[in-house]
């Protein structure tokens, strides 16, 4: 069933576990993965990922075998300082930016929730879940996300593990090695 | 000097042996260490199969670099020219001449660091380290303080290897995603 973030429907078994879910995922706000990374698209680029969110801030290093390439963005959704080989520089932009740079761009305003199982607060959103009030499918600011696998840690909810991005353009595949809540989220 | 490091390297045609790696951040902590088996021969073929924690290959024959992912289901394949340009896996294998692409200093004897010509290299400095004319680690340093350090172990030299040992065949299903222009 799709469910629109509109009036609430009758809950079903998994729309509850769904929005217990929620509750509980809304308050990590302190969190970093580590991870493999993939794109499909006009350029391809596949390596490491290593993603560290504290509140609104972020810092993502990004890079190929080797270390090649290594470029880290850090800062939040609306000013990031994108740094490489070559030097850093500050952008409103960093989708464009990473686009005309790379060929490839991420979506990060998006990825910060996605990447937990949650769309992002306040934006439309069609989304099915699967069996156990997870996220199977979400459709938001243009991208579809699936989430192909979930790992369940000692406490807490379940965090995606392996999750594809898609825009029709460019096609993300996202796989995490090693998640860490600094702030556990209530079981 | 640093002239024994090109010796070293020109006299070794080819190697194999087992690899440890780490990614340590800039206050040296381990972000993340993988393992597996390398191989190397010049001029400018090299392949490393990461065995743990995850399978990967990252393969070149010279001219064409693949770098798979067994989980990712991908196989990205990139020119040798934009990919490995100057990085130490290509000075290894003897793919750029050694004086072409880096400034090579002997920081102590059987240590010496590389700092890349080329502006837009892909990493800020690696320092090779030899022990009687065999590489035993490499450290490459990259743009954001962090360093990959791989430590050689088991190492034959002059080995042959078997016909397309230094290509990639996608196995069924795998994803082959192309860099422009290839």
């Amino acid at each position: 069933c799709a469910t629109w973030t509109g009036p609430r429907p009758a809950q079903t078994g998994d729309e509850a576990a769904w929005q217990a879910r929620r509750a509980a995922l809304q308050t990590v706000t302190h969190w970093s993965l580590n991870g493999r990374i993939a794109a499909t698209g006009l350029f391809g680029f596949s390596g490491r990922v290593r993603w560290q969110q504290r509140g609104e801030q972020f810092v993502i290093d990004v890079a190929g075998p080797f270390g090649a390439g290594a470029t880290r963005l850090s800062g939040s959704a609306d000013q990031v300082e994108i740094r490489n080989a070559e030097g850093a520089w500050v952008t409103t932009d960093a989708q464009g930016d990473l686009q005309r740079a790379y060929g490839w761009t991420l979506p990060l305003a998006g990825l910060e929730r996605w990447a937990l199982g949650l769309p992002i607060p306040g934006q439309p959103a069609r989304w099915v879940l699967d069996g156990n009030g997870r996220l199977l499918t979400l459709d938001q600011a243009g991208w579809t996300v699936t989430y192909e696998r979930y790992t369940q840690p000692v406490s807490g909810p379940a965090l995606p593990q392996k999750l594809l991005i898609d825009n029709g353009e460019t096609r993300w595949r996202l796989l995490v090695d090693r998640w860490q809540l600094d702030q556990a989220a209530p079981a | 000097a640093a002239e024994d490091l090109a010796d070293a390297l020109a006299n070794t045609r080819a190697l194999a042996g087992v690899f440890e790696q780490r990614l340590l951040d800039s206050d040296d902590t381990v972000i993340e260490a993988s393992r597996g088996s390398f191989a190397l021969q010049r001029p400018g073929k090299f392949r490393w199969d990461y065995e743990q924690p995850y399978v990967q290959q990252v393969i070149s024959d010279g001219q064409t670099l693949w770098h798979y992912d067994r989980d990712l289901a991908q196989v990205t394949v990139r020119s040798v020219g934009t990919a490995l340009s100057g990085t130490p896996a290509a000075l290894l294998s003897g793919a750029t001449e050694l004086d072409d692409s880096f400034v090579v200093r002997e920081l102590e004897p059987g240590r010496y660091g590389l700092e890349p010509k080329a502006a837009e290299a892909e990493f800020e400095s690696a320092t090779v380290e030899l022990e009687d004319g065999v590489v035993t680690a490499l450290d490459i340093q990259d743009a954001l303080g962090q360093r990959t350090r791989i430590e050689f172990f088991d190492v034959a030299r002059n080995v042959s290897f078997k016909a397309g040992w230094f290509e990639f065949e996608p196995p069924p299903g795998v994803e082959v995603v192309g860099e422009a222009g290839l």
